[in-house]
């Protein structure tokens, strides 16, 4: 009988510890996995431009619908060789583009990506940018799952 | 009878003076003869600047790798030249000048492929060269850092008349595009 008994508080610890740990997973889990439909993106777009020549911009906007504020901290693409956040600044009459190393989204809020200001710069084109053609652009943020965006190529 | 007809014409009148007070009139006064320059196109064609005589010019100045600003500004030009009647676009050239040395003939010529607009002139030159027509035009032009592509510059788009004289220049990405095809429009019909 005390063995029983002891084989099922074996059983039982087992089914506990189980508990517990798939517990601890999900919480783990809920953790890890960030609510990406907190953010939505709008109106991505890029204008033609040639490989081997130039660059180009990326615009778009992000809307925020979460309670809370969140950070653009990274941005790629495989249609460049390098893509990095900039934002465009103009001073006295005078514009100059900075590389910049986040935005910030605000709480119920957006962003918007569009001439003269933010924009994600591609340089080293891998392929020609040609109208009607989208280009993928990954996002990367602080809380938020990183998600990718085709810009659409156009003229504004 | 004569009383009905003297004052519908006395409305008449009112309502046009009215209407022309209230319609802005475009003055595009003549302020300076446009310096002359000769620089290289996207052809690799010796273009000087009186060789657009008796058209009208519109200068601007751009470097290909800037992919915010001069193609916001380029694209804003290529919209107005588009909103002009096909008569008057006859009359009217683009001419984008680069302030980037590594802007070549060859680079020019791929970049000029973007564009929709015939017989737009994308011009370099040498640094001497270069360097003349910045100043002559007031554009300031520089890398901010040391072996930095990335140049801060102004915006300078230049309206020349078919005389050769300026008669405006536009400083502001944001000034509206429907104005400036009444200006161009203006000269055009000059």
């Amino acid at each position: 009988m005390l063995q029983i008994f002891r084989i099922n508080a074996t059983v039982g610890g087992n089914i506990v510890c189980s508990i517990i740990v798939a517990m601890l997973l999900v919480g783990l889990t809920a953790c890890t996995t960030k609510p990406t439909s907190e953010l939505d993106t709008y109106n991505c777009w890029t204008r033609p431009a040639v490989m081997g020549v130039g660059t180009a911009a990326v615009y778009f906007t992000i809307v925020n619908n979460g309670g809370t504020s969140d950070v653009l901290t990274d941005v790629s693409s495989d249609a460049a060789e390098s893509a990095r956040l900039h934002e465009t600044q103009i001073d006295m009459g005078i514009m100059s583009m900075i590389p910049i190393s986040h935005i910030k989204i605000p709480a119920k809020g957006r962003i918007e990506l569009q001439p003269g200001g933010f924009h994600v710069m591609l340089t080293g084109l891998k392929q020609d940018l040609s109208p009607g053609e989208t280009v993928s652009v990954m996002l990367y943020f602080e809380k938020n799952d990183a998600m990718a965006v085709e810009a659409e190529v156009r003229e504004p | 009878m004569k009383g009905k007809v003297i004052t519908t014409l006395t409305l008449l009148c009112v309502v046009t003076i009215i209407t022309g007070a209230c319609t802005p009139k475009i003055q595009l006064p003549i302020l300076y003869e446009a310096p002359g320059f000769t620089l290289t196109n996207q052809d690799n064609l010796e273009i000087e600047l009186s060789d657009f005589r008796d058209k009208v010019v519109v200068l601007d100045f751009i470097y290909t790798r800037c992919p915010d600003v001069c193609g916001e500004m380029s694209f804003r030009l290529q919209g107005v030249w588009h909103q002009l009647d096909e008569a008057l676009r006859q009359d009217i050239v683009l001419v984008s000048v680069s302030f980037d040395l590594h802007d070549t003939p060859v680079v020019l010529k791929k970049y000029a492929n973007i564009w929709d607009v015939p017989g737009w002139q994308f011009l370099s030159g040498t640094e001497g060269q270069i360097s003349q027509v910045k100043n002559d035009y007031g554009v300031i032009a520089f890398s901010s850092e040391p072996d930095g592509w990335e140049l801060t510059h102004n915006i300078v788009i230049v309206l020349i008349d078919r005389d050769g004289m300026v008669r405006k220049t536009y400083a502001d990405l944001e000034y509206p595009q429907k104005d400036m095809v009444k200006e161009f429009e203006h000269i055009l019909k000059q």
